[in-house]
């Protein structure tokens, strides 16, 4: 039985009346590919924001590696091996691919001195098929484009755990089973550990050892793929009975 | 914890320092019911005037997210023309009044809106920020060229003479007036704001335009509304308070508003009644230190700047903001960087013009274009400060001054540069780290108030600048500096070495992280860079070189004193400069060698009016035109160049052909070579616009991203009958 990479525990957010995570608690192991589901304003992306340090929550607590990082600043989250792409893009567009993939490769140095950034940047270029447009300003891509970019970024900073905010979204059919396929690649060969939030269906359940379902910032599900798919409140969320249809 | 421990600690520091400075000052007065109410006698009418300046820049801010720095110009401007009317027109007070209030400063509102602000929300938020110190610096110039600084203007108080008793104290009519006027604005406001349909859609748009606007909430009249209620709100203020500064100057009227910032900012520029608390407490406070306090000697100039030291003290005690996600926040692209040929190119094209220059100019000219090279050292801080890492910074002369006073300290000598440098590049720091939590607007106005507090407490210090300091002799290695010719070789020189270091601090990791920091704070954070420390560096480099710039400065003028670095001359250096590119490091001294043509065509060429107006009203109206060219004059030229087939023969053409212009009309050296420089650079641009027409290139700066209600109204100018069912993915993921 391995240690949980992530685990957080009876994590809850509140933004004045609104609960965006209620008691949330998750562990993920090392390796492992987590696929976050739910309705919009389920509380994935506040989530993440909570894992990566972006958002102190309410209360509660995330440890990383076993190490209490509640109260970490983002940037020392990432030199623990966190590292994450964001739902609405957040690449740096005034930079060059290469250069957004060097920031993070260089900023990996502070916490592992013999890297070569250029290094490891041609091998993510390579790997994520940026080359070509390498010397271009990411500003000016292809949201799709851009989408890999910041996974690229990510990437470079040589993460244990790699959070995913819809990283497939923008990205066509072809693109999107190359992104699984490398998802899987990293997971199985590297050992990454990935959660990813995703509106995908068969994307997520294609791809995820691991599912878990938010739902009014409440965790209603989870388990593999086949569990949580034939789950009662999947199919109330999915499929729109009553009470939940719609989300906050 | 952290957060409340660094936002607690200064507070903390500034009650104690304020404590013991009232326990010191304290004039004797004895704290008595009566003295009391005479203190409110004499605050209240002041906090109302403040109130009035703080509610039009809370609504205009609210309603448009644009904060107005020019509020009080605009209020001065409106104060003039009450002169104008009331006293050279000899119009009756009452009709003056209403005039300026009622139509003068409505129309003035809507000009503004709709020739500059609704473009100006759309802008990047550099511009956004620096747009209206533009307009402030421009309306000062239209002032200053109208009413000329040589002549006075006094306003007569509203009203009578003689006033209503009260514990003692005479409350004139002016100020029961100025009561009555300003308390029938706020109620007036109040009801507008709650009660029309137009306040509701006000508030609603604040949340969200585009929303707004499908629901048929017009925004241009939403804007329009907020610049009238902004325009009406300044004259008012202004009018108010000419009286109490006795004879009006366009600095001092356009400045006096920097005190309602504080009020402001109480409300944290999103609620009017939180911005009246905020006047109360400036103007009781400032009101307080006049009557209680006694302030001498080196110290009079506290009462006065206590506005500004309680906005310190607003902007410092304001909460971390959570990183901002989702790029709501647009950036302008930063230059590409330039090649080693194209630097080493310029290097010596630069140090070309610059020995010529020694060969042929005259002392005077010399003089000058010494100032020049080092005020253009200044800016040089500011590119990777606000180039770079985004951070709006306003105050560069302050930091000058640092160097300044520390290089004459040490005796002025070339090696003091260096001392000059490390120290200002601490005292940068040292200064930037409790404000380096905020984020532009804050950081923007913390800078100013900085700048100004700095410069009446610190600077005017005798031990510091307020007494002239001389530097005797200056010579480096047996070169005497003190010739003109000498001192711009090693100017330029000390430029070229800091500009070089730049361009690779640039092109390395650092540079990376500060253009990533500035493009995305929350995304620079999850990758591993530390904001703080990446930021409080940034300040310490710019230190460095404004503190070097500012020693070269006291260096080539030979002596040194507070009236070198004046808080709105620094304003429109920096205007100068984001003019002209302030993501390269070629613009500062663009930027440099503007002013100095300005300078020599104020005193030399053509002494008047016009001249002296036009040193403020070129850098407003450049930074204005800036919204649709926001990377600046240089790296859109540079861009152009690049394209252009001939552009070798153009520049050594012009450039020839100028000279013999020249050498046939006599013109003495120095101007003949200034001459030969500006006609080729024109030429130059000349031959590269006709090009660019030629090409018909097509605009490549579509700034403003597509949203729904962009659709529909090109769906509306293609008399499309019906918004598509579905928009394209592309256009709903913004």
């Amino acid at each position: 039985m391995s240690v949980s990479l992530l685990r957080v525990s009876s994590v809850s957010v509140r933004f004045g009346g609104l609960r965006a995570l209620d008691d949330v608690s998750l562990d993920i192991r090392p390796g492992t590919i987590t696929g976050l589901i739910g309705p919009n304003g389920a509380g994935k992306t506040t989530l993440f924001n909570v894992v990566a340090g972006i958002q102190r929550p309410t209360s509660g607590r995330v440890e990383l590696a076993g190490r209490d990082v509640t109260r970490h600043a983002p940037q020392r989250r990432a030199s623990l091996g966190l590292a994450r792409t964001f739902q609405r893009l957040e690449v740096f567009g005034t930079l060059s691919v290469r250069e957004n993939l060097l920031v993070g490769a260089e900023s990996r140095r502070r916490w592992e001195r013999s890297v070569r950034p250029h290094a490891i940047v041609d091998d993510v270029l390579t790997r994520l098929g940026l080359g070509g447009v390498e010397q271009a300003l990411a500003d000016q891509l292809p949201t799709g484009t851009q989408r890999l970019v910041e996974l690229g970024r990510a990437l470079a900073t040589g993460p244990r755990l790699l959070l995913l905010d819809e990283g497939a979204s923008g990205l066509d059919e072809h693109e999107t089973a190359q992104m699984a396929a490398l998802l899987r690649t990293l997971a199985d060969e590297e050992g990454l550990t990935i959660a990813l939030v995703e509106h995908d269906m068969p994307f997520v359940m294609g791809l995820s050892d691991t599912v878990v379902m938010l739902d009014h910032g409440q965790v209603v599900a989870a388990g593999t793929p086949a569990e949580v798919r034939s789950s009662a409140a999947v199919q109330a969320a999915y499929l729109g009975s009553s009470t939940t249809a719609g989300g906050a | 914890m952290t957060n409340h421990l660094s936002r607690l600690v200064p507070l903390i520091l500034v009650a104690g320092v304020l404590g013991l400075v009232v326990n010191a000052t304290w004039a004797g007065t004895p704290v008595t019911g009566e003295t009391l109410l005479q203190l409110l006698v004499f605050g209240l009418p002041v906090a109302a005037i403040y109130a009035v300046n703080a509610a039009g820049l809370v609504v205009v801010h609210s309603a448009t997210g644009i904060f107005n720095f020019a509020h009080g110009a605009i209020g001065m401007i409106c104060a003039f023309i009450f002169w104008e009317l009331s006293v050279n027109r000899e119009l009756p007070l009452w009709l003056s009044l209403v005039l300026v209030i009622c139509v003068v400063a409505p129309l003035l509102g809507v000009t503004l809106d709709v020739v500059l602000m609704r473009r100006l929300k759309h802008a990047p938020v550099m511009m956004r920020l620096i747009g209206t110190v533009g307009l402030m610096v421009a309306l000062m110039g239209v002032a200053r060229l109208v009413w000329s600084p040589q002549n006075s203007y006094p306003i007569q108080p509203l009203g009578s003479l003689g006033g209503i008793e009260i514990a003692g104290v005479v409350l004139t009519w002016s100020r029961v007036i100025t009561l009555c006027i300003t308390l029938g604005l706020a109620v007036a406001l109040h009801l507008l704001i709650r009660m029309t349909r137009l306040g509701v859609a006000m508030r609603a748009a604040v949340d969200n335009e585009d929303l707004a606007a499908l629901n048929g909430i017009s925004p241009t009249r939403i804007s329009s509304l907020a610049w009238v209620i902004g325009s009406v709100t300044a004259a008012t203020a202004g009018i108010l308070i000419a009286p109490e500064v006795g004879n009006m100057s366009v600095e001092a009227m356009s400045l006096l508003v920097i005190n309602s910032f504080a009020a402001a900012m109480f409300g944290r520029l999103r609620s009017i009644s939180m911005a009246y608390v905020g006047a109360l407490v400036v103007g009781l406070s400032l009101t307080f230190a006049n009557q209680f306090l006694t302030f001498e000697g080196r110290w009079v100039g506290v009462p006065s700047n206590l506005p500004l030291i309680l906005l310190f003290v607003v902007l410092l005690a304001l909460p971390q903001a959570q990183l901002p996600t989702g790029r709501t926040l647009r950036s302008y692209p930063v230059e590409r960087l330039p090649s080693n040929r194209t630097v080493v190119t310029w290097a010596l094209v630069l140090l070309a013009v610059g020995g010529l220059l020694a060969m042929f100019a005259s002392n005077v000219l010399l003089g000058r274009l010494g100032n020049g090279v080092a005020l253009a050292v200044i800016l040089l801080g500011m590119v990777p400060l606000m180039g770079w890492a985004g951070i709006p910074f306003l105050a560069p002369l302050a930091l000058a001054g640092v160097g300044a006073f520390v290089a004459l300290w040490a005796g002025g000598g070339v090696p003091t540069l260096l001392l000059a440098g490390a120290a200002t590049g601490v005292v940068a720091i040292l200064v930037a780290l409790p404000a380096l939590r905020l984020s532009g607007l804050s950081m923007a106005l913390c800078s100013v108030a900085f700048a100004v507090v700095f410069g009446a407490l610190v600077m005017q210090q005798p031990e510091i600048l307020g007494n002239q300091r001389r530097i005797s002799d200056l010579e480096f290695f047996g070169v005497d500096l003190t010739d003109p010719r000498h001192f711009l070789g090693y100017a330029v020189l000390v430029y070229l070495l800091l500009a070089l270091v730049l361009v690779a601090v640039r092109r390395g990791a650092y540079g990376r992280r500060l253009v990533a920091m500035r493009d995305s704070e929350v995304a620079a954070a999850c990758v591993g860079v530390r904001l703080l420390w990446t930021k409080a560096s940034v300040f310490g480099l710019a230190g460095v070189v404004a503190g070097i710039g500012g020693a070269l400065l006291v260096q080539g003028a030979r002596f040194g004193a507070v009236e070198q670095f004046p808080m709105v001359f620094g304003l429109t250096l920096v205007l100068s400069t984001m003019v002209m590119g302030i993501g390269t490091v070629s613009a500062p001294m663009a930027a440099a060698m503007m002013t100095v043509l300005f300078a020599t065509l104020v005193q030399d060429w053509a002494p008047g009016p016009f001249t002296s107006s036009l040193e403020l009203l070129a850098p407003g109206l450049a930074v204005l035109a800036l919204i649709d060219m926001p990377r600046g004059q240089i790296p859109m030229f540079a861009d152009l160049f690049r394209r252009h087939p001939s552009r070798g023969a153009v520049l050594v053409g012009t450039g020839v052909l100028a000279a013999l212009v020249a050498a046939w009309l006599g013109l003495p050296g120095g101007v003949a070579v200034v001459l030969v420089v500006l006609a080729a650079v024109t030429g130059l641009i000349l031959a590269t616009v006709v090009e660019a027409r030629a090409e018909r290139l097509p605009d490549p700066l579509l700034r403003k991203p597509i949203g729904p209600a962009q659709v529909i109204s090109i769906d509306h100018e293609l008399r499309l009958s019906s918004v598509p069912a579905a928009l394209p993915a592309e256009v709903t993921a913004r």
